[in-house]
């Protein structure tokens, strides 16, 4: 037992997605596309660092997305909770092709809409199909269990994220956006446990936005 | 559109004992009571809104129901599918000397009985299928489970597409007492929206993993 105590031997993974970035409060399909944090995605982040504050968390590294969004919110929490932060491309959202950057509207008035997308289609015309963001997820997990047993935080995005689950869970991605999506506000996180000599998985929550109540999404 | 919450009944005498409880009858423990309370309350007060609970008839679960249904005026149905796993001759068993009364096995599938004679992991499964298809038969609205982490587990099972894995393979959805889960489920689209996992009142500790080998 005293080995436990000294040498964890378990993976404890938080997903936390970004807070409020301008292209959320736009209403626009971000995929690649660069947009900062809004003061309120600030505050959001602020506010999760507040709680994690309160509730002594503890990681031994931040791992985040180079998106502008995400790197904002993990420097909030890494510094905030005094943790060294790597950036990762692996994190990155979805590349969304020519769909980046543009509102609804503008996608129904400049993009085809194909009536039927099946999971390796690309989306967007040159963007990601749902296999190649399912596999670039995968390769997410492999990269985080190549690491030592220890605490992570991963600060990065709806749709990959998504797809960390899918990997994790066992679900194949699925054709016309079918299967189950996972839903992450500004700021939520999902904690996950990882006992390797098992090989099982722990969900203990999800979309967890305890610190930012005042929309339900 | 269905609303779907799943909840997790309040702390029982045999959580409180730690005991492998299945179908044995316990039920709530003051903490229990007062864990269900806060949660009808604080329901009540952000306007949530049930039409129907379904609840296990079980003590733990009934007694978290009714007093959810008292605060929020809701009718309840028993519904006995939504019973926790028979576990065989392991109900009742102390969870810290599970161990010493399951021998250590190589290998076992998602068919085993568990402690001899109780359910298997697909016997489970496929009760929560069940259970979860009548939901979906009723009208759209919103419907509240009242329920075991067991059987909550294969109906999160159901609703994402996972299937039963065998040895300890199985992923585990972690529910603490009076922890719930809410789904959207567009039945013109087929879709199911995951809106939160293990969602509980205040940010205490979640319980520690069930370390032992609940499959």
């Amino acid at each position: 037992m005293y080995n436990q105590i000294h040498t964890p031997t378990i993976y404890h993974i938080i997903l936390l997605r970004h807070g409020e970035s301008q292209g959320n409060f736009e209403g626009r399909h971000q995929g690649q596309a660069n947009f900062p944090l809004t003061d309120r995605g600030r505050d959001q982040s602020k506010a999760l660092l507040e709680r994690w504050k309160s509730e002594a968390m503890e990681f031994d590294l931040v791992i985040s997305s180079p998106l502008a969004r995400a790197q904002e919110t993990a420097e909030i929490i890494a510094s905030g909770l005094n943790i060294p932060l790597e950036l990762d491309p692996l994190w990155m959202e979805r590349d969304n092709g020519l769909m980046a950057g543009l509102s609804e509207e503008e996608v129904r008035e400049t993009l085809p809409q194909p009536p039927f997308i099946h999971p390796y289609q690309a989306i967007g015309q040159t963007g990601e199909s749902q296999w190649e963001l399912y596999l670039r997820a995968g390769k997410g997990v492999q990269s985080m269990l190549n690491r030592p047993p220890g605490s992570y935080l991963i600060v990065s995005h709806g749709g990959l994220l998504n797809m960390f689950f899918y990997a994790i869970l066992g679900i194949a991605p699925q054709p016309n956006f079918h299967g189950p999506r996972f839903r992450f506000n500004n700021s939520a996180f999902a904690t996950l446990s990882y006992n390797p000599t098992s090989h099982r998985w722990y969900v203990l929550g999800v979309n967890d936005h305890m610190h930012w109540k005042s929309e339900e999404g | 559109m269905y609303l779907i919450t799943l909840l997790r009944h309040g702390e029982s005498e045999g959580n409180l004992s730690g005991v492998l409880q299945g179908q044995s009858d316990f039920p709530l423990t003051a903490a229990g009571v007062e864990q269900a309370q806060k949660l009808a309350f604080c329901w009540k007060s952000e306007g949530t809104k049930f039409d129907l609970i379904i609840s296990s008839p079980l003590l733990r679960a009934s007694q978290t129901a009714e007093i959810i249904a008292n605060c929020l005026k809701v009718p309840i149905e028993y519904d006995p599918a939504w019973k926790e796993r028979n576990f065989g001759r392991l109900q009742g068993a102390d969870l810290l000397e599970i161990d010493q009364q399951v021998p250590p096995v190589d290998f076992f599938h998602p068919y085993d009985p568990i402690g001899g004679n109780g359910e298997s992991q697909i016997d489970l499964y496929d009760r929560a299928s069940q259970a979860m298809q009548k939901i979906i038969r009723q009208p759209a609205g919103s419907y509240l489970v009242v329920s075991h982490g067991g059987i909550l587990n294969k109906a999160l099972y159901v609703i994402l597409g996972i299937t039963p894995q065998g040895h300890y393979n199985s992923p585990i959805f972690h529910f603490g007492n009076t922890g719930y889960a809410q789904f959207c489920y567009n039945s013109a689209s087929r879709q199911w929206a995951v809106i939160s996992l293990n969602r509980q009142l205040s940010n205490e500790q979640p319980e520690g993993l069930q370390s032992w080998k609940l499959d």
